[in-house]
């Protein structure tokens, strides 16, 4: 009697094993019928995918037999890293802030650009490799070939409340004393001064910690930290900037609580008009677009220098978004193809106009710009010079503890002091390490 | 006979205080969450306590057309269900034998057993997910519930152990002698007896593998095979990003609402059996 | 006899057999490949990989100070949510375990926050302690103590509290309820027999209640252990292991290291000596609460 039962639940498992493996036949999303498909992963942040879809479209019209698959989502970089790992990569990728790019790139996994960058640029008749803006495609290069291609082009400083400014007769101010003046007029009126995006500490080094050292120290000073001479993180320009932070904060110039918010929680903050300025990159309106109040008005302006500071007080940091064409892809021509398509000078011009942010591109300014954006290319236009955060990217560790000590001097668990000491023992830690490669 | 009488109730009416405190407690964040769903992002920060001026409803529709709910609650039933019944049907009568019988190496496999909760999820990921590669069971139901089985052994095999453990050895003996087989004894006598422990160790399988997402999101890629966290945390991320948090506190409910009804139905469930239980014993 | 000793083994092979088999290929194989990593440097995004022995071990112990602190802050987890969860589980268990009014509806309440998913918990929560629309600051302000409103979780000392605080909320309805399936499994006799010796509720439940359940309360002490020491999920969407590491806990570490800085072999180095850990602590629990089974 048992035995038939156990047959019975045997039988059972049987069956369910061939219904689940029936539900395991994967619908097949790479139709042929004699089309070529290509897949474009995204990362899905402040500008959505909608452009790329776009583009992808007006692609598949000028050739009819390819066809191109883009997705995204936010964490894109979760799904695409095992992938690398079992080489089914995608054709065209944007990994996104959370992916290690360039541990990509030591690996060997991204594909080697030079002779795609050497084709004819898509509508203009010089090579591909001249619509770039210099600069920015030399980041991308490594070991004197090129890998990480930029996309869009984004601006960081600082913006105020326009309306708010008007009404009480304030003007954005140009040096830090002025800074300081104007922090204590605002903090009279109730509303807090600076707010700043506490849990990605990212911003308040782009926004108060490097400018202010360039601004003691010159660029020189900040690009001896990123090369991580022995003890720049610690020189006396980064010691004045991190003092500047500190003296804010103990004056109370900071909004209280910012240290909780997030991206978008503190720059709710700025547009609901409870706090004055707050730094932030070009991609501003466009990833709070939904939440502009009516009538708000935002300017861009540098963040404020020291009145005799030694670096130039036009020195903008300006950063590009990346795209890579993975090694093992499919059809790594036509990813790069595409991606020559976005970059022509008609495209690249559209996504100035649409997505409301500079491009990489050579000229892709010369257009109608958005509003907002007027005043962050003429500062570009006219910066003696430009820098970019590239150690966040090269030195992740590094990054981390330099992003652990910021976030413990604005919160006032450390001294500046301290603070100096703790960046300066990571670069040390970075330096001494024979596996990190260096740039 | 009074006082005691008397104190039963103080202490009852007492009981009944910080029953309802904490019910209270762990309530309260979710109907705030429900009104808070109701209001569009700007009222949401200008006005957090209150009631919603009037109900935004517009926030459920963005999060219903964005998120394409309906297809990943029916994926997660069917996963959640088939992984259900074989987890507990093979890890019944895995604890059921570490649990009743005496043999050499016992102790080994209760050990492997239980470690396997001490092992951080993430951290096979990598190599279970080219194993998978390799065997064709990448990126459909048979890898994914087959891995749900595997990785829910080591908690419902403990739990089980312990509930098998403390039932009475008489019955079983009194049902060999009877001329039962082990298997008898196992399906008629003593499976049935320790139904608490199954409809617990059911009950945490059920909707830890429901709310299952990171051994998801490296097994699934198809987006039409996707189960409902990772539908969530999709939603939770772009809407986000696109800072309609009305819309994301919307996602949220239209989530918890169906995870509620499965809830209250198995709740009638869990009370008979439970009930059951008791009174057999 | 022979032929039942037979039919004993093959009993035991034929339960065992389907659930090991299962677990070893899917379960125990790829773990123990991720813990050959460990011997290696291996960033994670191709397969060349690097052998460096026990580098990385050493590396974790000698020269990792936010490996410490990340285990600070994991025992604080588990001291806080021992002291917190055993005995309220345990309070609740037995109350709702009488003829109480509403025991169903209470029991359908407090078990709910387990089953919704970690990651809506953890946003749920990050707006209950959101600086401005939050709840908790709300409520600080209706009360007249606005003044103690601030960024809880930017702030260096409270942010392990809260997220401890909403760890507790989210799991206490499971210890509730796997208690509860223990004290129901006590047969009503022994209680009926204890009050007619005229014992009080409280005698009746350390003496028949406590030592009948002991089998489950140990089930849940070392589930709670695994738990606190393995938590991750929660933290990571709440906090992300800051601000600047004051609730770093060892698994968003393991997780930062591997996938955010491509130090998977040291990443992996970390994952075994947390299971290591784990074992150790839940080992020395198992054998302080050892105790004869009270069968019956």
């Amino acid at each position: 009697m048992a035995i038939a039962q156990i047959r019975q639940y045997l039988l059972l498992c049987l069956v369910l094993l061939f219904a689940i493996t029936g539900c395991g036949q994967k619908k097949s999303t790479r139709t042929t019928n004699g089309k070529i498909e290509i897949e474009v992963a995204v990362f899905q942040g402040g500008y959505g995918l909608d452009f790329f879809e776009k583009a992808a479209r007006e692609y598949e019209k000028l050739h009819p037999n390819i066809r191109i698959r883009v997705w995204g989502n936010p964490r894109i970089w979760e799904q695409l890293r095992t992938r690398f790992v079992a080489g089914d990569v995608p054709d065209l990728c944007w990994p996104g802030w959370g992916m290690d790019t360039w541990a990509l790139v030591y690996d060997g996994k991204v594909m080697e650009m030079d002779k795609y960058l050497n084709q004819k640029a898509y509508d203009q008749d010089i090579k591909w490799k001249d619509t770039f803006l210099p600069d920015l495609l030399e980041k991308g290069k490594y070991k004197g070939h090129y890998y990480i291609l930029p996309f869009n082009n984004n601006v960081f400083g600082w913006w105020y409340n326009v309306g708010l400014f008007k009404k009480h007769g304030w003007k954005p101010p140009k040096t830090y004393e002025e800074l300081l003046k104007l922090c204590e007029q605002i903090k009279k009126t109730g509303i807090a001064p600076i707010t700043y995006q506490g849990k990605y500490p990212a911003y308040m080094i782009r926004g108060f910690l490097i400018p202010w050292a360039i601004s003691a120290g010159g660029l020189q000073a900040f690009e001896d930290a990123q090369k991580l001479k022995p003890g720049a993180w610690k020189s006396a320009a980064f010691l004045k900037a991190a003092r500047m932070i500190a003296e804010l904060r103990d004056k109370g110039y900071f909004q209280k609580g910012a240290m909780g918010m997030d991206h978008t929680g503190a720059q709710m903050e700025f547009l609901l008009g409870r706090a004055a300025m707050i730094p932030c990159g070009t991609w501003l309106r466009s990833e709070m677009q939904k939440q502009i109040p009516p009538g708000f008005r935002m300017a861009y302006f540098n963040p404020p220098v020291l009145a005799n500071g030694k670096g130039d007080p036009s020195i903008t940091q300006s950063s590009a978004e990346t795209w890579i064409v993975p090694k093992d892809a499919k059809h790594p021509e036509i990813g790069a193809d595409f991606f020559r398509f976005m970059t022509s000078l008609k495209m690249a011009k559209k996504f100035v106009q649409e997505k409301q942010t500079l491009m990489s591109i050579k000229g892709s300014d010369q257009t109608q710009l958005p509003p907002d954006l007027i005043l962050p290319a003429r500062y570009l236009r006219n910066a003696k010079a430009t820098w970019d955060a590239e150690f966040s990217d090269w030195y992740k560790a590094m990054n981390k503890e330099i992003e652990a000590a910021v976030a413990a001097l604005l919160s006032g668990e450390i001294s500046p002091e301290e603070c100096c000491e703790r960046m300066e023992r990571a670069a040390e830690e970075t330096r001494n390490d024979p596996s990190i490669p260096k740039h | 006979m009074k006082s005691q009488t008397h104190r039963r109730n103080v202490w009852t009416t007492l009981i009944s205080i910080v029953l309802l405190a904490y019910a209270v407690l762990v309530a309260y964040p979710m109907v705030w969450l429900l009104l808070a769903s109701l209001k569009s992002s700007r009222e949401l920060f200008e006005n957090p306590w209150g009631i919603p001026s009037h109900p935004h409803l517009v926030n459920f529709l963005n999060a219903w057309t964005k998120a394409g709910i309906g297809r990943y609650f029916i994926n997660s039933v069917f996963v959640t269900t088939v992984s259900m019944f074989f987890i507990l049907v093979i890890g019944s009568m895995a604890a059921y034998a570490l649990a009743r019988y005496a043999f050499r190496g016992r102790g080994v496999i209760q050990t492997a057993f239980t470690s396997g909760m001490m092992f951080p999820v993430f951290l096979g990921i990598v190599p279970l997910f080219l194993l998978l590669r390799r065997l064709g069971m990448w990126d459909n139901y048979l890898g994914l519930i087959t891995v749900y089985v595997a990785y829910s052994l080591s908690f419902t095999v403990f739990v089980l152990t312990g509930f098998f453990r403390q039932l009475p050895g008489e019955l079983a003996e009194a049902g060999l002698i009877d001329g039962c087989s082990e298997y008898t004894v196992f399906l008629r006598i003593m499976f049935p007896l320790a139904k608490p422990g199954l409809i617990a160790a059911g009950i945490f399988n059920f909707f830890g593998i429901w709310n299952e997402y990171p051994l998801a999101l490296v097994i699934i890629a198809s987006e039409n095979l996707r189960t409902l966290p990772l539908g969530i945390a999709n939603l939770l991320m772009v809407q986000h990003y696109e800072t309609d948090w009305g819309a994301l506190f919307a996602g949220l409910v239209i989530v918890m609402v169906p995870t509620l009804i499965v809830y209250l139905v198995f709740q009638r469930q869990i009370t008979e059996g439970l009930t059951a239980g008791a009174l057999k014993a | 006899m022979p032929p039942i000793k037979r039919d004993r083994v093959t009993a035991i092979v034929i339960f065992l057999a389907p659930g090991l088999v299962l677990y070893c290929i899917f379960f125990i194989l790829p773990m123990a490949q991720a813990f050959y990593v460990a011997l290696f440097r291996w960033r994670g995004v191709s397969m060349d990989k690097v052998f460096v022995g026990f580098e990385n071990f050493r590396k974790l112990f000698t020269g990792d100070p936010i490996f410490w602190q990340c285990l600070c802050h994991n025992l604080e987890f588990l001291g806080v949510s021992f002291v917190v969860v055993i005995p309220l589980a345990l309070f609740f268990a037995n109350a709702l375990s009488s003829r109480i009014r509403g025991a169903g509806i209470y029991r359908g309440i407090f078990l709910f926050p387990n089953v919704i998913s970690v990651v809506a918990v953890a946003a749920l929560w990050s707006f209950v302690y959101h600086p401005t629309f939050g709840i908790l600051n709300s409520l600080l302000k209706a009360l007249g103590l606005g003044h103690l409103a601030t960024g809880w979780l930017g702030e260096p000392r409270y942010a392990l509290l809260c997220v401890i605080a909403t760890s507790i909320w989210y799991s206490l309805g499971f210890y509730i309820v796997l208690l509860l399936a223990g004290i129901r499994s006590i047969p009503t006799s022994y209680y009926e027999a204890s009050a007619l010796d005229g014992a009080t509720p409280w005698q009746s439940f350390r003496y028949v209640t406590i030592p009948l359940v002991w089998e489950i309360l140990k089930i849940a002490v070392i589930y709670l252990i695994i738990h606190t020491l393995n938590i991750f999920g929660l933290v990571w969407v709440m906090t992300e292991g800051g601000p600047s590491y004051h609730t770093e806990t060892l698994l968003t570490y393991l997780y930062r290291q591997a996938f955010v800085q491509s130090n998977f072999g040291y990443a992996t180095a970390l994952g075994v000596v947390v299971f290591v850990i784990i074992l150790g602590v839940s080992l020395v629990a198992g054998r302080l609460m050892r105790r004869e089974v009270v069968e019956y």
